[in-house]
């Protein structure tokens, strides 16, 4: 047993890769609930918290952290099977970005205080977090946010609004980026907080999307006092917390789950409509499988980072940029082997089974643009990773010159 | 097709500090010299022997062979960062198809053929794999020169096709004899046989080997049996990984050529760099060169995986030939474009990265057969579609 109460049952990467798969897959084809599998939208916490808290009491919430944090401790290759098998019989994923970012963060930037505070509720799903990050004059030009956090005694006050917030209706505790100095250079008077969502003041409107879904949400904030403990890092040093968090998100949106589902149901299609065979089509369908596999590939090798404790350099925009590129395609190419039934929403007759085509069409449209966007990353790259030269700056472009920015929504 | 247990001997991952410093001497050993390579071009030579002895001597050209047999007995790993040095130096020395092929096949064929691997590894003879039929099929099935006349005065007829080394001291051919496949050593003034010579992209040389009635003596006969046709199958994947490594070389060198460009070039008064269009553009190549190089680590750790079968070893070739091939190209094409009409001049050396490109794209297959090949191989109703060895 661990200072945070999780009990891992063996070291799992001292097994073979074939016994940690089987072991996981029993586990997942045993208890996941028949109906939440391929589910074509984000699940209300309501919906799935039975099989999450199922895995919080295995102790397999969090996959990627260390042991000594109350995670499974899981190496690259060992964690992407974890992750393969949930995509393999279309396990949902619930709002996890306290288990995919603030853990990390907290370890990297927290105080032992605050690890002792906030871990505990992440590792048993009563926390569930969204993130404030993105406002309405701030998108992939994160810097340029405006939400202030004003000290007053020993709590900030803090009024705004943040936006692209998802699931934000769902979950319990915000994370966000507001201003504490509002006369310093763009991004160094900036702070980063952990907001319980019940505070007084706060207020979640959620926004529909193309899909139809109601996902992303706006969030105001109006005098809402928030504890000088909650502030991760010093203050006005929010920035490189915040990219932190970005560059654990960026291996998140790179992981293969989200392409690896794609081509699944691309494969299916592709079969349920008699194409599999035409040599067309066999060639695209050959090329976008070795694209999920080198994805794969790249993904281990920072996967390796994060699984020690560390935070991943600029290049790892490019897992980003590859994954959701990827999945744009794969959708493209479903629709055009689906036909009529294309264009249907939600469930449609596809030869012999229901499927939902668009579904991926819907999930990959967005990701290009959230975790800041693909042309964004690319710049980010260019200046950092590639040592190219900066734009010059445009006439009447009044702000301080900076270092690139990074923007995120999630 | 088979699960069964890895054709090749096996060699487990060598440790990264290890790795990371063969890469570091290497490349101070064999730094790029695009000069030399025009100029061995120039004289009309596909390689510099002198420079093969250098290979020798820094211990590279036995990489494969095992120390039994007087090599270093290294895993694909080792191979393929060796592989890499010399494809980013453009070095036309044939590491691949001379060496990482002839010991791959060879070693593991006990017998004569083992004084050929020695030989080899001492840098005293060069030996040219001569075993593809017409189409340059990517799986051999069946040797395209056949023998006849009985073993005791065997005859060879047929072409053994794109043979990559003419220059070789002798040629091992596959060849087919009593219904059954056979390793045949071959010298270059073997009675019967003519060369029929091809001009590559970048300067080397490839050649048919056209065997009319060539009588060869019984003791030329290496080694017989499927065998011969497994192990060569098996040599081929393990060159197709150390052939995708010289072409992570030959992007990695082509894109720096390039970043360098487009930080110095000064247009419409600012740096080409500065201009979003052409980093962005820039950026996918440098994923592409990224994803080269997670797909060759892939690779190369079911390579050093014991629990491999010869079924991975494959799928895991393809996979990472099938990338670098396109990657490569797209690479330097681009790298041609975004550097102007300069780019195009055998005068920078950036051409030479693109003529290299197109001559190891496609050597032992292009990408998208690869695509084809891994696809079958990963996929459960493709089993014995691919004729990987039995």
């Amino acid at each position: 047993m661990n200072r945070y109460g999780v009990v891992q049952e063996q070291d799992w990467n001292l097994l073979q890769d074939a016994e940690f798969q089987a072991l996981v897959r029993a586990e997942i084809e045993a208890n996941y609930p028949e109906e939440l599998r391929y589910p074509p939208r984000r699940l209300y916490w309501r919906e799935q918290r039975v099989w999450f808290q199922r895995m919080a009491e295995k102790g397999w919430i969090a996959p990627s952290w260390p042991t000594e944090y109350g995670g499974m401790g899981l190496e690259p290759a060992k964690l992407l099977i974890f992750l393969s098998e949930q995509e393999r019989w279309g396990v949902a994923r619930f709002q996890d970005q306290g288990i995919r970012m603030i853990g990390p963060m907290l370890v990297n930037h927290g105080t032992e205080e605050q690890r002792r505070r906030f871990l505990p509720g992440i590792l048993s799903c009563e926390d569930r977090y969204c993130q404030g990050y993105s406002e309405p004059e701030a998108g992939s030009d994160l810097a340029s946010l405006r939400t202030r956090a004003r000290r007053d005694g020993d709590a900030y006050v803090v009024n705004g609004s943040k936006i692209w917030t998802t699931m934000a209706h769902d979950v319990t505790h915000i994370m966000l980026l507001a201003r504490t100095d509002p006369d310093a250079v763009a991004q160094r008077g900036i702070s980063f907080f952990i907001i319980e969502l019940s505070t007084p003041g706060i207020t979640v409107r959620p926004i529909q999307d193309i899909a139809g879904h109601r996902e992303l949400c706006e969030v105001f904030f109006e005098d809402v006092r928030v504890p000088v403990d909650n502030r991760i890092g010093e203050e006005n040093a929010g920035w490189d917390v915040g990219k932190s968090v970005l560059s654990y998100e960026r291996v998140n949106i790179g992981t293969p789950q989200m392409p690896a589902y794609a081509l699944e149901r691309l494969q299916t299609i592709a079969r349920l409509r008699g194409m599999s065979q035409d040599r067309l089509v066999k060639g695209r369908l050959a090329e976008l499988k070795l694209d999920v596999k080198h994805l794969s590939d790249l993904y281990t090798s920072f996967a390796a980072i994060l699984v020690e404790g560390g935070t991943p350099g600029p290049d790892v925009s490019i897992l980003k940029i590859w994954a959701t590129e990827l999945t744009r395609r794969i959708a493209d190419l479903i629709g055009e082997l689906a036909g009529p039934a294309g264009a249907v929403k939600g469930q449609v007759q596809v030869g012999d089974e229901q499927v939902d085509v668009l579904d991926v069409f819907y999930k990959a449209l967005p990701s290009t643009i959230y975790g800041g966007s693909n042309d964004v990353q690319r710049n980010v790259i260019a200046k950092r990773v590639l040592g190219l030269p900066s734009e010059p700056p445009l006439r009447g472009d009044a702000r301080p010159s900076r270092t690139p920015r990074s923007g995120s929504d999630a | 097709m088979t699960n069964s247990p890895n054709t090749s001997s096996f060699v487990g991952a060598a440790p990264e500090e290890m790795l990371a410093d063969l890469k570091a001497v290497g490349r101070k050993a064999v730094p790029p010299d695009v000069a030399r390579v025009r100029a061995l071009r120039d004289e009309g030579q596909d390689f510099d022997r002198a420079q093969w002895q250098r290979l020798v001597d820094l211990g590279w050209i036995g990489l494969s062979a095992p120390v039994h047999l007087g090599g270093e007995g290294a895993g694909m790993d080792v191979v393929a960062t060796v592989a890499e040095v010399l494809g980013r130096a453009a070095a036309p020395e044939p590491f691949a198809s001379a060496a990482v092929l002839p010991l791959h096949w060879l070693a593991q064929l006990p017998g004569a053929a083992e004084q050929v691997v020695e030989d080899i590894v001492r840098g005293e003879l060069i030996a040219g794999p001569a075993w593809q039929d017409e189409a340059g099929s990517i799986a051999v099935a069946s040797p395209s020169v056949r023998a006849n006349g009985g073993a005791d005065a065997p005859v060879l007829n047929g072409t053994a096709w794109w043979l990559p080394v003419p220059d070789a001291d002798v040629f091992m051919v596959l060849a087919q004899l009593s219904g059954e496949p056979v390793l045949v050593r071959c010298a270059r003034d073997q009675r019967g046989l003519t060369l029929v010579p091809l001009e590559l992209a970048d300067g080397s040389r490839s050649a048919h080997l056209r065997f009319v009635d060539a009588p060869i003596e019984p003791a030329a006969v290496l080694a017989r049996g499927d065998r011969v046709l497994r192990t060569l199958n098996a040599a081929v994947d393990a060159t197709r990984l150390a052939v995708s490594a010289e072409l992570l070389g030959v992007m990695e060198r082509a894109l720096e050529i390039t970043l360098d460009h487009l930080r110095q070039r000064v247009q419409f008064g600012r740096p080409l760099g500065s201009f979003q269009a052409l980093q962005h553009a820039a950026v996918d190549l440098f994923i592409q060169m990224r994803l080269t190089r997670a797909a060759l680590e892939g690779a190369t750790r079911v390579w050093t995986d014991p629990g491999s079968t010869d079924r991975d070893r494959a799928a895991a070739s393809s996979s990472v030939k099938a990338r670098a091939s396109a990657a490569s190209a797209l690479i330097t094409t681009k790298a041609v474009h975004l550097h102007g009409a300069i780019g195009f001049t055998d005068e920078h050396d950036l051409g030479q990265y693109v003529n290299r490109a197109v001559v190891l794209g496609a050597y032992l297959g292009t990408a998208h057969e690869h695509r084809d090949r891994y696809q079958e191989l990963t996929d459960d109703e493709g089993l014995n579609k691919v004729g990987v060895a039995q």
